[in-house]
């Protein structure tokens, strides 16, 4: 159930009374401002979703110049380590909802507005009861899944999205308006694989580009309530902080969109499977290809070639050679680039080189002209490591009786019927474990693992071994993640566990 | 020529913020983009949002980009 924490502090009908007068005495005296557009921000009711590096100026913002009532939505704590961008949030505030903590600092900065509550993810089910209320939507929100719901929600209710997304020393801003401008997916009408893009946990942000962002989304948030200037509709400012630039892009609406051009109807408004459930983020994928991904694994390949699919070998490397694969077509990268109309037939096309990475290139070309096509995942190289762990009985000493290659195998005997009374410490070497199956073999092994044991991990491109030893005070509870987003970038993230490196 | 602007995680992977490709079909004008790029920019470029004059372009499209035309590649980024 949603928690509403309501907090409404004397919010005024009509004209302005002498407190807010004094208050807001710099908007007044705006020539193109003034009382009527003051008077509109104090009847206006904002959604500002998140409440953390984007969230956080927004918010002050929007109370600061006297919206009359601010939404805010935001399921998470406080952090330490939002500290640095979350400029709503302080020392103090540390564990707590990071929407209590907001309503906390929005009193303080202006007890004229309302604001409500809302401790609660945003998801399929919620957005629209949430969107209902908004004159306008702030969508300073952290992920993708979020961002395609409230566009969508948004579209639906016919009101503008202050859209504003930072990432490392870079930001985007615009507002999406159906009917009047372009929606979000009229210019990515589909989110990117889960992992693709990281977020600001994980690839990092520098604060101040969050107050570069939040400040052009407030600023927007506020002209379109009150109705002064010129919306940023059908332009999105790219700000590039390390170059100390921002560039316009001009972004029409598009009338085949999904959602807000003529195909509208045809896909339903929430978005439906990868991108429906917020809370959904399981290990499920990682670590695997996908259909139509442009990489394929070799465990993949390996299996639509023996199921005798459609498939064009090509091997893209400089020169011919005797390890290449059976019935492969030797087309040099550079020649391939030139003459990528030129490759005979239509299917599904595989290029591999020695590690994989020319082929990438090769690949991105061939999608270019609509021809489908994969690269091989690490290229030749990992297709002989698979090839040869294939044939490799690992006979790991994680528990006994069951080898470590049928440990993998099988995820449901995941901490199960392990009778792991093994003293020793486990070793797990994750260079001889096939990429796709790491994740499962990794979170297996943390699973047969008892408060107080130890495992040992080496990574596949580190050298030192990690010792993860599962903290004896957590027990059952302990909480681990597995994080790899591909062959050379993984980390392994313990919560709650005593980390030996 | 046409003028291929790249943004935040597609510069990064280009290592260009502009680059300056023959005019010709969008399909081609990528082509040649990401053979005159770091290889990190196929890994990304399946994502962008590739946009000329307002107008968002399929990755296959054959429509011809006049020259002097700019070509936005936009990746997407949820990061708040």
């Amino acid at each position: 159930m949603a928690d509403i924490t309501g907090l409404s502090v004397g919010r005024p009908v009509g004209a302005l009374d002498p407190a807010q007068v004094r208050r807001y005495a710099r908007h007044l005296s705006l020539t193109s401002f003034g009382p009527s557009a003051q008077e509109k921000l104090a009847a206006a009711t904002v959604l500002v979703v998140g409440a953390g590096g984007l969230g956080s100026p927004v918010l002050m913002y929007l109370a600061a110049a006297g919206v009359g009532t601010i939404h805010v939505a935001d399921d998470d704590d406080v952090d330490l380590s939002n500290l640095q961008r979350q400029v709503i949030h302080g020392e103090s505030d540390r564990g707590r909802p990071k929407v209590e903590s907001a309503v906390a600092r929005l009193r303080e900065v202006n007890p004229l507005v309302s604001v409500v509550a809302h401790r609660e993810r945003v998801t399929a089910s919620t957005v629209v009861r949430l969107v209902a209320v908004a004159d306008v939507v702030v969508d300073c929100s952290d992920n993708f899944p979020t961002r395609y719901l409230l566009n969508d929600a948004c579209v639906a209710a016919g009101i503008p999205c202050v859209w504003g997304s930072v990432h490392e020393f870079d930001g985007q801003v615009s507002v999406w308006w159906a009917g009047r401008g372009p929606c979000y997916r009229c210019l990515h009408p589909a989110p990117p694989p889960e992992g693709m893009f990281a977020s600001c946990e994980d690839a990092g942000v520098l604060g101040a580009v969050c107050g570069v962002i939040g400040g052009l989304q407030a600023t927007e948030a506020l002209k379109v309530l009150a109705g002064v200037g010129e919306p940023l509709v059908g332009r999105m400012l790219a700000y590039d902080g390390l170059s100390g630039t921002v560039r316009a892009v001009v972004v029409s609406a598009d009338p085949a969109c999904p959602t807000c051009g003529r195909g509208r109807g045809i896909a339903p408004a929430a978005p439906g499977g990868a991108d429906a459930d917020t809370s959904d983020t399981g290990a499920t994928g990682v670590g695997k290809s996908e259909e139509g991904s442009i990489e394929i694994e070799p465990d993949e390949l390996r299996a639509l070639l023996a199921a005798g699919g459609d498939v064009m070998l090509i091997d893209c490397r400089e020169h011919p050679a005797p390890d290449a694969l059976p019935g492969a077509t030797h087309l040099p990268f550079r020649r391939l680039l030139a003459e990528a109309s030129a490759v005979p037939g239509e299917g599904l096309a595989v290029v591999y080189c020695e590690v994989g990475r020319s082929s990438l290139v090769a690949v991105s070309a061939l999608r270019g002209i609509g021809r489908p096509a994969r690269s091989l995942r690490g290229g030749l190289a990992a297709w002989r490591e698979v090839d040869a762990l294939a044939r490799l009985k690992l006979s790991h000493q994680l528990q006994r009786g069951t080898t470590m290659t049928d440990h993998l195998h099988s995820e449901e005997k995941h901490g199960c019927d392990c009778g792991h009374e093994t003293s020793a410490t486990p070793e797990l070497d994750a260079r001889l474990i096939p990429h796709e199956v790491r994740h499962a073999a990794i979170l297996g092994a943390l699973d047969s693992l008892k408060p107080g044991a130890a495992l040992i991990l080496v990574a596949p491109h580190d050298p030192k071994p990690l010792l993860a030893q599962v903290d004896a005070k957590y027990g059952d509870s302990f909480a681990r993640e597995y994080v790899e987003s591909g062959p050379d970038a993984w980390k392994i993230r313990f919560e709650r566990a005593a980390i030996h490196v | 020529m046409v003028t291929v602007r790249l943004f935040a995680a597609a510069r990064a992977a280009a290592g260009a913020s502009e680059v300056e490709v023959e005019s010709g079909p969008v399909a081609a004008v990528l082509a040649e983009l990401l053979a005159r790029s770091a290889e990190n920019l196929a890994r990304v470029l399946p994502h962008c949002a590739v946009v000329a004059a307002g107008e968002r372009f399929e990755h296959s499209s054959a429509a011809v980009l006049a020259p002097g035309t700019i070509l936005d590649v936009l990746p997407p980024f949820a990061g708040g």
